[in-house]
């Protein structure tokens, strides 16, 4: 499955909307395969936030371990939020290019 | 509480409020320099409250006042965020202007980023419990390259005493805020925005300064790491001042 963050919106900053984002996407999650793999891709996010990704990447990462992978990180805030929740929750995220 | 004066000021008025004459006034409308609020069908000018106390004051000593205002009132409209839905709708769209400019090409999303964390902290460790006046002052002026928040919540120390008991001074707290990884309980990562703060305004090249209580935290650029001294006017929320 490919998540698109930019569907979530371009400035994704604030743990409520992290949060809300989350529960919204919940369903579509529930009807992935058992050994599916994630792709989340932020192509098109333009600033991204610890507290956004707290609420939607930790739980992805929890959920799906290894099959989880983030794509296209180059944006400065994008990384370094990915840096941060890596350093939280003891846990390396998987990326691609 | 005071409600904020919102009538706009005609020209003469406004000519009177900064202590300049009407042509002045007209003049440097004209150059650009300080444009009225807006100007009526019929060409004459208005200007807002709060730009005339931009001009005189600028937007971090309109927050200070009004952080440490012993007296709570509410902020003049252009600058309140009374709910985190407004501060949202305002972060996006400084986002997207400083996104318009080129030359911040590598610094806007950690810039637009940080000041993200700072007013979503205001909102995130307060709701509920707001001491008086809720929600932050946020306001910002990109041509002279900063950006302001505050808020007249509980504070960093009161926030981190929730999971971190022993915590004794604001100078404390600012120092864990801003260094140790805090976790609270397994699922809950909240108190960690700041140390985001941090980095991302330390590789975007930009100064902070930051105040809780009665300690003030510095970031400057070229130098690692941060200074803590004792503010001169204590307060109890937060005050941020952002220059890149």
């Amino acid at each position: 499955m490919n998540i698109s963050m930019m569907k979530f919106g371009s400035v994704l900053t604030s743990r409520q909307s992290g949060k809300e984002s989350y529960a919204a996407f919940l369903p579509t999650l529930a009807g992935m395969d058992k050994n599916e793999k994630v792709l989340v891709d932020f192509t098109g996010v333009s600033v991204f936030s610890p507290s956004w990704g707290d609420e939607f990447l930790t739980p992805l990462q929890k959920r799906f371990g290894e099959r989880l992978t983030l794509k296209n990180i180059s944006n400065p805030s994008v990384h370094l939020t990915m840096v941060m929740l890596e350093r939280i929750n003891h846990a390396p995220f998987k990326t691609a290019a | 509480m005071e409600e904020p004066t919102g009538k706009p000021l005609s020209i003469s008025e406004a000519a009177q409020y900064l202590g300049v004459s009407t042509a002045t006034l007209r003049r440097w409308h004209n150059v650009g320099s300080f444009m009225a609020t807006f100007v009526s069908p019929g060409g004459h000018r208005y200007y807002s409250r709060a730009d005339l106390d931009k001009k005189t004051k600028g937007i971090f000593r309109l927050a200070k006042e009004w952080a440490s205002a012993k007296e709570p009132f509410l902020p003049e409209e252009e600058f309140y965020c009374g709910t985190s839905d407004r501060f949202k709708t305002r972060h996006e769209r400084m986002a997207h202007e400083i996104d318009t400019h080129a030359s911040w090409k590598n610094i806007g999303s950690l810039l637009s980023s940080a000041a993200g964390e700072i007013g979503n902290n205001s909102f995130d460790h307060n709701l509920g419990n707001w001491p008086d006046v809720p929600g932050a002052f946020f306001a910002y002026d990109l041509g002279k390259r900063v950006i302001v928040l505050a808020d007249r919540g509980v504070g960093i120390l009161a926030t981190l005493r929730l999971i971190r008991p022993k915590l004794r001074s604001d100078e404390e707290a600012l120092r864990v805020a801003f260094t140790e990884i805090v976790t609270s309980r397994a699922t809950e990562h909240r108190g960690n925005g700041l140390k985001f703060v941090k980095e991302a305004l330390m590789h975007a090249g930009a100064d902070l300064t930051f105040q809780t209580g009665d300690a003030v935290l510095e970031i400057r650029k070229g130098r690692s790491g941060f200074t803590i001294k004792k503010a001169d006017d204590p307060i109890r929320g937060c005050t941020s001042l952002i220059k890149f």
